[in-house]
Protein backbone atom coordinates (compact mmCIF):
# COMPACT_ATOMS: atom_id res chain seq x y z
CA UNK A 1 0.00 0.00 0.00
CA UNK A 2 2.89 1.94 0.22
CA UNK A 3 4.12 2.48 -3.68
CA UNK A 4 3.14 4.43 -6.27
CA UNK A 5 0.23 6.61 -7.50
CA UNK A 6 -3.09 5.61 -6.95
CA UNK A 7 -5.09 2.91 -8.52
CA UNK A 8 -7.58 3.70 -11.25
CA UNK A 9 -10.73 2.84 -9.91
CA UNK A 10 -12.92 -0.53 -12.19
CA UNK A 11 -14.88 1.96 -14.05
CA UNK A 12 -11.63 2.61 -15.25
CA UNK A 13 -10.16 -0.12 -16.08
CA UNK A 14 -13.36 -1.16 -18.01
CA UNK A 15 -12.34 2.30 -20.24
CA UNK A 16 -8.98 1.25 -20.66
CA UNK A 17 -9.52 -2.22 -21.67
CA UNK A 18 -12.80 -0.48 -24.16
CA UNK A 19 -9.97 1.63 -25.40
CA UNK A 20 -7.06 -1.31 -25.93
CA UNK A 21 -9.95 -2.97 -27.77
CA UNK A 22 -10.46 -0.04 -29.93
CA UNK A 23 -7.17 1.87 -30.60
CA UNK A 24 -4.74 -1.52 -30.00
CA UNK A 25 -2.65 1.20 -27.68
CA UNK A 26 0.08 -1.26 -26.32
CA UNK A 27 1.19 1.03 -23.48
CA UNK A 28 -2.00 1.41 -22.32
CA UNK A 29 -2.62 -2.43 -22.19
CA UNK A 30 0.81 -2.53 -20.06
CA UNK A 31 -0.88 -0.28 -17.55
CA UNK A 32 -3.19 -3.17 -17.23
CA UNK A 33 -1.04 -5.66 -17.03
CA UNK A 34 0.71 -4.39 -14.40
CA UNK A 35 -2.00 -3.86 -12.48
CA UNK A 36 -3.38 -7.26 -12.70
CA UNK A 37 -0.97 -9.51 -13.43
CA UNK A 38 0.91 -9.38 -10.08
CA UNK A 39 -2.03 -10.10 -8.18
CA UNK A 40 -3.41 -12.97 -11.27
CA UNK A 41 0.13 -14.48 -10.87
CA UNK A 42 -0.53 -14.81 -6.63
CA UNK A 43 -3.37 -16.52 -7.19
CA UNK A 44 -2.26 -18.89 -9.72
CA UNK A 45 0.75 -19.38 -7.09
CA UNK A 46 -1.72 -19.94 -4.32
CA UNK A 47 -3.97 -22.47 -7.18
CA UNK A 48 -1.03 -24.46 -6.76
CA UNK A 49 1.46 -24.10 -9.55
CA UNK A 50 5.13 -23.11 -9.33
CA UNK A 51 6.60 -19.17 -9.78
CA UNK A 52 7.09 -20.31 -13.21
CA UNK A 53 4.14 -21.88 -14.40
CA UNK A 54 2.34 -19.36 -12.16
CA UNK A 55 4.16 -16.54 -14.39
CA UNK A 56 3.79 -18.08 -17.30
CA UNK A 57 0.05 -18.62 -16.97
CA UNK A 58 -0.54 -15.57 -15.92
CA UNK A 59 1.13 -14.13 -19.35
CA UNK A 60 -0.78 -16.84 -21.57
CA UNK A 61 -3.83 -15.08 -19.74
CA UNK A 62 -2.77 -11.70 -20.30
CA UNK A 63 -2.02 -12.26 -24.15
CA UNK A 64 -5.27 -13.84 -24.50
CA UNK A 65 -7.21 -10.58 -23.14
CA UNK A 66 -4.89 -8.72 -25.16
CA UNK A 67 -6.26 -10.72 -28.65
CA UNK A 68 -9.65 -10.51 -27.69
CA UNK A 69 -9.96 -6.82 -26.27
CA UNK A 70 -11.46 -5.90 -29.31
CA UNK A 71 -14.63 -8.01 -28.23
CA UNK A 72 -14.80 -6.67 -24.06
CA UNK A 73 -18.04 -5.61 -23.85
CA UNK A 74 -18.21 -3.79 -20.48
CA UNK A 75 -22.32 -3.75 -19.82
CA UNK A 76 -21.79 -7.41 -19.85
CA UNK A 77 -18.88 -8.12 -17.41
CA UNK A 78 -16.59 -6.06 -15.72
CA UNK A 79 -12.80 -5.69 -16.93
CA UNK A 80 -11.73 -7.93 -13.73
CA UNK A 81 -14.42 -10.12 -13.97
CA UNK A 82 -13.34 -10.69 -17.78
CA UNK A 83 -9.92 -11.03 -16.42
CA UNK A 84 -10.84 -13.41 -14.13
CA UNK A 85 -13.03 -16.04 -15.82
CA UNK A 86 -10.07 -15.90 -18.66
CA UNK A 87 -8.04 -16.96 -15.85
CA UNK A 88 -10.13 -19.71 -14.63
CA UNK A 89 -10.96 -21.38 -17.68
CA UNK A 90 -7.17 -21.64 -18.78
CA UNK A 91 -6.66 -23.01 -15.22
CA UNK A 92 -9.05 -25.73 -15.36
CA UNK A 93 -8.06 -26.39 -19.01
CA UNK A 94 -4.29 -27.14 -17.14
CA UNK A 95 -6.74 -30.40 -16.60
CA UNK A 96 -7.21 -30.26 -12.69
CA UNK A 97 -5.96 -34.07 -12.28
CA UNK A 98 -2.50 -32.76 -12.78
CA UNK A 99 -2.43 -29.66 -11.41
CA UNK A 100 -3.79 -31.07 -8.42
CA UNK A 101 -0.92 -33.67 -7.32
CA UNK A 102 1.62 -30.86 -7.75
CA UNK A 103 -0.92 -29.05 -5.57
CA UNK A 104 -0.75 -31.45 -2.83
CA UNK A 105 2.78 -31.80 -3.15
CA UNK A 106 3.18 -27.98 -2.64
CA UNK A 107 0.75 -27.89 0.13
CA UNK A 108 2.20 -30.14 2.37
CA UNK A 109 4.28 -28.22 4.40
CA UNK A 110 2.19 -25.40 4.08
CA UNK A 111 -0.66 -27.45 4.93
CA UNK A 112 -1.20 -26.28 8.67
CA UNK A 113 -1.67 -23.23 8.13
CA UNK A 114 -4.17 -22.95 5.24
CA UNK A 115 -6.52 -21.01 6.19
CA UNK A 116 -4.99 -18.43 8.67
CA UNK A 117 -3.53 -17.10 5.87
CA UNK A 118 -6.57 -15.48 5.60
CA UNK A 119 -6.45 -13.27 8.21
CA UNK A 120 -2.80 -12.97 7.99
CA UNK A 121 -2.63 -11.78 4.73
CA UNK A 122 -0.47 -8.60 3.60
CA UNK A 123 -3.58 -7.24 1.72
CA UNK A 124 -2.68 -4.65 -0.62
CA UNK A 125 -5.99 -3.28 -1.56
CA UNK A 126 -5.52 0.30 -2.90
CA UNK A 127 -9.45 0.43 -3.62
CA UNK A 128 -12.50 1.01 -1.39
CA UNK A 129 -13.77 -2.52 -1.94
CA UNK A 130 -10.84 -4.70 -1.78
CA UNK A 131 -10.67 -3.43 1.63
CA UNK A 132 -14.24 -4.18 2.29
CA UNK A 133 -13.71 -7.17 0.69
CA UNK A 134 -10.89 -8.34 3.93
CA UNK A 135 -12.50 -6.94 6.55
CA UNK A 136 -15.39 -8.67 5.30
CA UNK A 137 -13.83 -12.19 4.92
CA UNK A 138 -12.42 -11.19 8.49
CA UNK A 139 -15.73 -10.55 9.96
CA UNK A 140 -17.36 -14.50 8.71
CA UNK A 141 -17.52 -17.38 10.95
CA UNK A 142 -14.40 -19.79 10.63
CA UNK A 143 -16.01 -22.62 9.21
CA UNK A 144 -17.25 -20.50 6.35
CA UNK A 145 -14.44 -18.01 5.46
CA UNK A 146 -12.11 -21.26 5.56
CA UNK A 147 -14.88 -23.01 3.07
CA UNK A 148 -14.39 -19.97 0.99
CA UNK A 149 -10.96 -20.17 0.97
CA UNK A 150 -10.51 -23.36 -0.13
CA UNK A 151 -12.88 -23.04 -3.26
CA UNK A 152 -12.08 -19.59 -4.67
CA UNK A 153 -8.32 -19.46 -3.62
CA UNK A 154 -7.00 -23.62 -3.50
CA UNK A 155 -9.84 -24.56 -6.27
CA UNK A 156 -10.84 -27.66 -3.93
CA UNK A 157 -13.82 -29.64 -4.99
CA UNK A 158 -16.88 -29.76 -2.18
CA UNK A 159 -15.63 -33.30 -1.83
CA UNK A 160 -12.49 -32.79 -1.15
CA UNK A 161 -13.05 -29.67 1.35
CA UNK A 162 -15.17 -32.67 3.50
CA UNK A 163 -12.29 -34.74 3.52
CA UNK A 164 -10.32 -32.03 4.12
CA UNK A 165 -11.98 -30.17 7.01
CA UNK A 166 -13.49 -33.84 8.65
CA UNK A 167 -16.95 -32.36 7.59
CA UNK A 168 -20.13 -33.76 5.85
CA UNK A 169 -20.72 -32.73 1.92
CA UNK A 170 -24.31 -30.77 2.96
CA UNK A 171 -22.21 -28.52 5.82
CA UNK A 172 -19.49 -27.53 3.32
CA UNK A 173 -22.22 -27.02 0.82
CA UNK A 174 -23.92 -24.65 3.26
CA UNK A 175 -20.89 -23.25 4.74
CA UNK A 176 -20.12 -21.98 1.32
CA UNK A 177 -23.73 -20.68 0.39
CA UNK A 178 -23.85 -19.04 3.89
CA UNK A 179 -20.32 -17.36 3.39
CA UNK A 180 -21.12 -16.24 0.43
CA UNK A 181 -24.12 -14.51 0.55
CA UNK A 182 -23.17 -12.64 3.94
CA UNK A 183 -19.75 -11.62 1.93
CA UNK A 184 -21.71 -10.49 -1.04
CA UNK A 185 -24.05 -8.79 1.74
CA UNK A 186 -21.20 -6.65 3.19
CA UNK A 187 -19.36 -5.73 0.26
CA UNK A 188 -22.21 -4.91 -2.26
CA UNK A 189 -23.18 -6.49 -5.51
CA UNK A 190 -20.65 -5.26 -7.90
CA UNK B 1 -37.99 -25.24 -21.95
CA UNK B 2 -39.61 -24.32 -17.98
CA UNK B 3 -36.95 -25.48 -15.18
CA UNK B 4 -38.02 -26.47 -12.25
CA UNK B 5 -34.86 -27.96 -10.31
CA UNK B 6 -31.68 -25.91 -10.49
CA UNK B 7 -28.09 -27.03 -9.22
CA UNK B 8 -27.06 -26.12 -5.23
CA UNK B 9 -25.86 -22.30 -5.22
CA UNK B 10 -22.73 -23.89 -3.48
CA UNK B 11 -22.54 -25.97 -7.14
CA UNK B 12 -22.74 -22.61 -9.21
CA UNK B 13 -20.33 -20.95 -6.12
CA UNK B 14 -17.77 -23.73 -7.46
CA UNK B 15 -18.30 -23.46 -11.12
CA UNK B 16 -17.27 -19.77 -10.90
CA UNK B 17 -14.55 -20.33 -8.50
CA UNK B 18 -13.21 -23.12 -11.37
CA UNK B 19 -13.22 -25.89 -8.71
CA UNK B 20 -15.54 -28.32 -9.41
CA UNK B 21 -14.78 -31.98 -11.00
CA UNK B 22 -14.86 -31.69 -14.91
CA UNK B 23 -17.68 -33.98 -14.75
CA UNK B 24 -19.59 -31.68 -12.81
CA UNK B 25 -18.59 -28.19 -14.70
CA UNK B 26 -19.46 -29.92 -18.17
CA UNK B 27 -23.03 -30.59 -16.48
CA UNK B 28 -23.64 -26.99 -14.97
CA UNK B 29 -22.48 -25.79 -18.33
CA UNK B 30 -25.86 -28.02 -20.41
CA UNK B 31 -27.61 -26.40 -17.52
CA UNK B 32 -26.45 -23.05 -18.10
CA UNK B 33 -27.44 -23.08 -21.57
CA UNK B 34 -30.93 -23.24 -20.54
CA UNK B 35 -31.49 -21.55 -17.70
CA UNK B 36 -31.08 -17.62 -17.32
CA UNK B 37 -31.62 -17.44 -13.96
CA UNK B 38 -28.23 -19.80 -13.36
CA UNK B 39 -26.34 -17.86 -15.20
CA UNK B 40 -27.22 -14.48 -12.95
CA UNK B 41 -25.70 -16.39 -10.41
CA UNK B 42 -22.81 -17.58 -11.66
CA UNK B 43 -22.05 -14.12 -12.79
CA UNK B 44 -22.69 -12.50 -9.51
CA UNK B 45 -19.99 -15.39 -7.76
CA UNK B 46 -17.84 -14.75 -10.89
CA UNK B 47 -17.91 -10.88 -9.66
CA UNK B 48 -16.76 -11.87 -6.13
CA UNK B 49 -14.08 -14.21 -7.31
CA UNK B 50 -12.73 -11.23 -9.52
CA UNK B 51 -12.54 -9.08 -6.45
CA UNK B 52 -11.36 -12.07 -4.23
CA UNK B 53 -8.32 -12.24 -7.11
CA UNK B 54 -7.73 -8.51 -6.88
CA UNK B 55 -7.20 -8.78 -2.92
CA UNK B 56 -4.38 -10.83 -3.64
CA UNK B 57 -1.37 -9.36 -2.31
CA UNK B 58 1.17 -9.41 -5.55
CA UNK B 59 3.63 -11.29 -6.58
CA UNK B 60 6.13 -9.86 -8.72
CA UNK B 61 6.32 -10.20 -12.42
CA UNK B 62 8.14 -9.95 -15.71
CA UNK B 63 7.48 -6.72 -17.77
CA UNK B 64 9.78 -6.73 -20.32
CA UNK B 65 9.75 -10.21 -21.15
CA UNK B 66 5.40 -9.82 -21.54
CA UNK B 67 6.12 -6.60 -23.70
CA UNK B 68 8.01 -8.61 -26.40
CA UNK B 69 5.70 -10.68 -26.48
CA UNK B 70 2.96 -8.39 -26.86
CA UNK B 71 4.34 -6.69 -29.60
CA UNK B 72 4.47 -10.09 -31.37
CA UNK B 73 0.65 -10.74 -31.01
CA UNK B 74 -1.96 -9.40 -33.08
CA UNK B 75 -5.60 -8.60 -32.10
CA UNK B 76 -8.14 -10.40 -33.27
CA UNK B 77 -11.46 -8.91 -34.51
CA UNK B 78 -14.53 -8.17 -32.34
CA UNK B 79 -17.05 -10.79 -33.54
CA UNK B 80 -14.19 -13.59 -32.01
CA UNK B 81 -15.55 -12.92 -28.52
CA UNK B 82 -14.15 -16.15 -26.10
CA UNK B 83 -16.23 -18.91 -25.49
CA UNK B 84 -15.75 -19.63 -22.00
CA UNK B 85 -17.04 -23.06 -22.40
CA UNK B 86 -14.84 -26.34 -21.51
CA UNK B 87 -14.18 -28.77 -24.20
CA UNK B 88 -17.06 -30.84 -24.72
CA UNK B 89 -16.10 -34.84 -24.82
CA UNK B 90 -17.29 -36.38 -28.51
CA UNK B 91 -19.92 -38.72 -26.96
CA UNK B 92 -21.33 -35.58 -25.17
CA UNK B 93 -21.75 -33.73 -28.26
CA UNK B 94 -22.91 -36.03 -30.42
CA UNK B 95 -25.84 -36.82 -27.41
CA UNK B 96 -26.73 -33.08 -27.18
CA UNK B 97 -26.51 -32.77 -31.08
CA UNK B 98 -28.49 -35.85 -32.34
CA UNK B 99 -29.42 -37.45 -29.73
CA UNK B 100 -29.58 -40.70 -27.75
CA UNK B 101 -29.41 -43.43 -30.94
CA UNK B 102 -25.59 -41.50 -31.52
CA UNK B 103 -24.60 -43.39 -28.19
CA UNK B 104 -23.24 -46.97 -28.21
CA UNK B 105 -24.86 -47.60 -24.98
CA UNK B 106 -23.95 -50.62 -23.14
CA UNK B 107 -26.78 -52.85 -21.13
CA UNK B 108 -26.58 -52.41 -17.41
CA UNK B 109 -29.45 -54.20 -15.80
CA UNK B 110 -33.47 -54.46 -17.29
CA UNK B 111 -34.19 -51.15 -18.77
CA UNK B 112 -30.79 -49.28 -17.86
CA UNK B 113 -28.42 -48.33 -20.49
CA UNK B 114 -25.34 -46.28 -19.36
CA UNK B 115 -21.89 -44.64 -20.88
CA UNK B 116 -19.13 -43.88 -18.80
CA UNK B 117 -17.26 -40.85 -19.96
CA UNK B 118 -13.60 -40.62 -17.93
CA UNK B 119 -12.19 -37.79 -17.41
CA UNK B 120 -9.21 -36.67 -15.78
CA UNK B 121 -10.84 -36.10 -12.19
CA UNK B 122 -14.52 -37.76 -12.31
CA UNK B 123 -16.93 -39.52 -14.48
CA UNK B 124 -19.58 -38.33 -16.68
CA UNK B 125 -22.09 -41.15 -17.45
CA UNK B 126 -25.15 -40.68 -19.78
CA UNK B 127 -27.86 -42.52 -18.64
CA UNK B 128 -30.48 -43.89 -20.81
CA UNK B 129 -34.14 -45.51 -18.61
CA UNK B 130 -36.37 -47.04 -20.46
CA UNK B 131 -39.69 -45.82 -19.71
CA UNK B 132 -41.52 -47.86 -16.96
CA UNK B 133 -38.26 -48.70 -14.79
CA UNK B 134 -37.62 -48.66 -11.30
CA UNK B 135 -34.36 -47.74 -9.98
CA UNK B 136 -33.60 -49.28 -6.17
CA UNK B 137 -32.93 -46.96 -3.42
CA UNK B 138 -29.67 -45.96 -3.35
CA UNK B 139 -27.58 -43.44 -1.49
CA UNK B 140 -23.98 -41.68 -2.28
CA UNK B 141 -20.68 -42.34 -1.03
CA UNK B 142 -19.93 -38.68 -2.06
CA UNK B 143 -21.58 -36.79 -4.43
CA UNK B 144 -24.20 -37.00 -7.34
CA UNK B 145 -25.57 -34.36 -9.49
CA UNK B 146 -28.08 -36.11 -12.41
CA UNK B 147 -29.63 -33.60 -15.20
CA UNK B 148 -31.81 -34.97 -17.32
CA UNK B 149 -31.49 -33.82 -21.28
CA UNK B 150 -34.66 -36.19 -22.33
CA UNK B 151 -37.78 -37.67 -20.69
CA UNK B 152 -38.29 -37.71 -16.98
CA UNK B 153 -37.87 -39.27 -13.91
CA UNK B 154 -39.73 -39.03 -10.61
CA UNK B 155 -38.50 -39.71 -6.69
CA UNK B 156 -38.99 -38.45 -3.71
CA UNK B 157 -37.89 -34.64 -3.81
CA UNK B 158 -40.21 -34.62 -7.06
CA UNK B 159 -40.78 -34.87 -10.79
CA UNK B 160 -37.45 -34.19 -13.12
CA UNK B 161 -38.02 -33.25 -17.05
CA UNK B 162 -35.50 -32.27 -19.30
CA UNK B 163 -33.30 -29.30 -18.42
CA UNK B 164 -33.93 -29.79 -14.93
CA UNK B 165 -30.98 -30.86 -11.95
CA UNK B 166 -30.56 -33.17 -8.86
CA UNK B 167 -27.84 -31.81 -6.79
CA UNK B 168 -27.90 -34.77 -4.41
CA UNK B 169 -25.45 -35.09 -1.46
CA UNK B 170 -24.48 -37.79 0.31
CA UNK B 171 -27.30 -37.95 2.87
CA UNK B 172 -29.64 -38.30 0.54
CA UNK B 173 -31.80 -41.68 -0.26
CA UNK B 174 -34.02 -42.09 -3.32
CA UNK B 175 -35.76 -43.97 -5.97
CA UNK B 176 -36.34 -42.81 -8.81
CA UNK B 177 -38.60 -44.35 -11.38
CA UNK B 178 -39.14 -43.05 -14.89
CA UNK B 179 -42.04 -40.94 -16.10
CA UNK B 180 -44.08 -41.24 -19.86
CA UNK B 181 -43.29 -42.96 -22.44
CA UNK B 182 -40.21 -41.60 -23.60
CA UNK B 183 -36.85 -42.97 -22.29
CA UNK B 184 -35.07 -40.79 -19.79
CA UNK B 185 -31.50 -39.63 -20.84
CA UNK B 186 -30.02 -38.15 -18.29
CA UNK B 187 -26.02 -36.59 -17.64
CA UNK B 188 -24.95 -37.90 -14.33
CA UNK B 189 -21.61 -36.81 -12.61
CA UNK B 190 -20.24 -38.76 -10.24
CA UNK B 191 -17.21 -38.41 -7.67
CA UNK B 192 -17.86 -41.44 -5.56
CA UNK B 193 -18.91 -44.97 -6.66
CA UNK B 194 -23.00 -45.68 -5.61
CA UNK B 195 -23.60 -47.55 -2.62
CA UNK B 196 -26.61 -49.48 -2.45
CA UNK B 197 -28.61 -50.07 0.73
CA UNK B 198 -29.78 -53.28 0.43
CA UNK B 199 -27.73 -56.02 -0.02
CA UNK B 200 -29.91 -58.20 -2.76
CA UNK B 201 -32.25 -54.87 -3.68
CA UNK B 202 -35.63 -55.66 -5.83
CA UNK B 203 -33.02 -54.19 -8.05
CA UNK B 204 -34.19 -52.86 -11.18
CA UNK B 205 -36.61 -54.90 -11.86
CA UNK B 206 -38.68 -53.05 -14.50
CA UNK B 207 -41.98 -52.29 -13.36
CA UNK B 208 -44.50 -51.66 -16.44
CA UNK B 209 -47.43 -50.06 -16.95
CA UNK B 210 -47.31 -47.37 -14.31
ZN1 LIG C 1 -30.93 -23.05 -13.21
Amino acid sequence: MSTAAPEPAERDWNQCLVEVGQGGNKEQFMAFYRHFAPRLKAWLIGQGGQRDQAEELAQEAMLKAWRHAPSFDPSKASASTWLYTIARNLLSDLGRKQQREQKFIARQSAEQEAMPAVEQAQWQMPELDRQQLAAALKQLPNRQAQVIYQCFYQGRSHSEIAANMGLPLGSVKSSLRLGFNKLCEMVGKP
Amino acid sequence: MTINHHPDQATLISYSAGSLSSALALLVECHLEHCSECRQRVREAENLGAQLLASQPTEQVDEDGFFARLTETEQLPPQQAISGRKPRPKMLQALLAKGEAEVPWRWRAPGLHSYDIKLDDSRLKLLRIAPGTHIPVHSHSQSEVTMVLAGAYQDELGCFRAGDVADLDDETAHQPHTLGSEPCVCLVALEGPLRFQQLLPRLLQPFMGL
